[in-house]
C-alpha cells in the first residue's frame, strides 16, 4: 500500500515499531538533526573529519521501508514532508489497557489496526488499571469498551441466571460423607 | 307516726303536770274573807274556819296533797319511763329497719354501678384490644411490606453491581496473572467486531 503525501515519491507507510504521535515526532526531530549534520558537513573544508549522526531504530525501519538514502537532501525532504503530513492527518486511536503493553504486543496490534483500519493509523496507548482484561478505545467521536467489566455487564442475564439456578436449588446434604455418630 | 305519738304523749304528761302545779298552788292560797255588814258573823264565821282549816289541819293536808301529787308524778313517770322504752324499742326498731333499708338500697346502687363501671371498663378493654389487634395486624402488614420492599432493593442493587462485584473479584484473585498478550486475539476480535464503526468515524471525524 503506498501513499502519495509528498510530491515526488510514493511512499510505503510508516513501521509498525512507528506506534504514537511521540514516536512520529521523535522521527520528525531525528531528520531535522541528520538534515543539520549533514548541512554542516557541507560547510565544513575539506579534509575535516566529520560524523555522521547516529540514527534510531525507528528511522532505520523507516528509512529501510521506504526505501531512502538519508544521505539524498530530496530524499530527507521529502521524507520530512512525509512525516508531517503524517502527523497532521494520521487518525489517532487512544487505546488503553490495564498494563503496559509490550513492545511485541503493541507491533501485533499496529499490524492489524494498519492492514484493517487505516495504513496511516497512530495509537496513543493508556493506562487504566481497573480495566482488569481487555481495553477501552476512544476514537475522535466514539468510545468502545472492551473490557472484562463491560462484557459482564453485557452478559448480567445470563450471569444472573446462572445464580440463580445455584441459589434456587435445594442444598446437598452438608455433611453427606460425614461419619454418623453412633 | 311513732315519734308523733311519743311526742303527743309527753305532751299530755307535761300538761298534767303543770295543772297539779297550778291546783297545789292556788289550794295553798287563801283567799281573803270580804267584809260585809255584820262583822260579828262573819267574824265568828273565820273564827269556826280558823278553829276547823287550823295551821295543823292545813298542814296534814298539804302534806296529803304533796304526796298525792308525789304519787302522781311518779306513776306518770313511772308510765312515761315505760312509754318511752316502748318508744326506744319501737324507734330502734324502726331505726334498724331503715337503716337496713337503706343500706341495702346503698349496696343495691353501689353494686349496680359497680358492674356498670365494670361492663364500662370491660367493653373500653374489648375496644382497646380490637384496636390493638387491628394496629398490629396493620403494623405487620406494613413491616412486611418495607421488608419485602427492602429485599427486593437489595436485591436489585445486588443484581446491579453483580457485574463490578465480580469484575473486582477477578482482578483481585487474578489480576496480576492475567497476561496482556493472551488477550490479544480477544482485543483484535473486538475490534475486528467494531472495525466498521471505527473506520466510519475516523473518515468522518478526521
Amino acid at each position: 500500500m503506498e501513499h502519495e503525501a509528498p510530491k515526488h515519491r510514493k511512499f510505503a507507510g510508516l513501521p509498525l515499531s512507528v506506534v504514537g504521535p511521540v514516536d512520529l515526532g521523535r522521527l520528525l526531530r531525528e531528520i531535522e538533526t541528520i538534515d543539520n549534520a549533514l548541512l554542516e558537513l557541507e560547510l565544513r573544508k575539506p579534509g575535516s573529519e566529520a560524523k555522521l549522526p547516529k540514527t534510531s531504530k525507528l528511522m532505520d525501519e523507516l528509512v529501510e521501508l521506504n526505501k531512502l538514502n538519508l544521505l539524498q537532501a530530496a530524499d530527507r525532504a521529502d521524507l520530512k514532508k512525509f512525516l508531517e503530513a503524517v502527523k497532521q492527518q494520521a487518525p489517532v486511536l487512544h487505546i488503553s489497557f490495564s498494563a503496559d503493553p509490550t513492545p511485541s504486543f503493541l507491533q501485533r496490534l499496529m499490524k492489524y489496526i494498519r492492514q484493517e483500519i487505516h495504513p496511516l493509523a497512530l495509537v496513543t496507548v493508556g493506562l487504566q488499571p481497573n480495566i482488569g482484561a481487555g481495553c477501552v478505545v476512544r476514537t475522535a467521536n466514539k468510545y468502545f469498551d472492551f473490557s472484562l467489566g463491560k462484557r459482564l455487564a453485557g452478559n448480567r442475564e445470563l450471569l444472573m441466571s446462572k445464580l440463580r439456578e445455584h441459589v434456587t436449588a435445594p442444598a446437598a446434604p452438608a455433611a453427606q460423607g460425614a461419619p454418623h455418630a453412633s | 307516726m311513732t315519734i308523733w305519738w311519743l311526742v303527743v304523749v309527753l305532751a299530755c304528761i307535761g300538761a298534767g303536770g303543770i295543772g297539779f302545779i297550778w291546783l297545789a298552788v292556788h289550794i295553798g292560797r287563801s283567799a281573803p274573807a270580804k267584809k260585809t255588814g255584820t262583822d260579828s258573823y262573819e267574824a265568828a264565821a273565820d273564827q269556826d274556819v280558823e278553829h276547823i282549816f287550823n295551821e295543823k289541819f292545813r298542814e296534814e293536808l298539804r302534806n296529803r296533797g304533796r304526796l298525792h301529787f308525789e304519787k302522781i308524778i311518779g306513776e306518770n313517770a313511772m308510765f312515761l319511763q315505760q312509754d318511752l322504752r316502748l318508744t326506744t324499742s319501737e324507734l330502734n326498731e324502726y331505726m334498724k329497719k331503715e337503716i337496713t333499708t337503706r343500706l341495702k338500697e346503698e349496696f343495691d346502687k353501689y353494686e349496680q354501678s359497680i358492674m356498670d363501671a365494670k361492663q364500662l371498663a370491660i367493653e373500653s378493654i374489648q375496644k382497646t384490644n380490637a384496636a390493638i389487634d387491628e394496629q398490629r395486624e396493620l403494623l405487620g402488614q406494613q413491616v412486611q411490606k418495607e421488608i419485602i420492599g427492602e429485599k427486593q432493593q437489595l436485591v436489585q442493587r445486588f443484581e446491579q453491581n453483580m457485574t463490578d462485584i465480580i469484575n473486582h473479584y477477578v482482578l483481585a484473585a487474578i489480576g496480576d496473572q492475567i497476561d496482556l498478550n493472551d488477550q490479544l486475539e480477544y482485543i483484535l476480535a473486538d475490534l475486528e467486531a467494531n472495525k466498521k464503526a471505527i473506520i466510519e468515524d475516523i473518515s468522518s471525524g478526521a
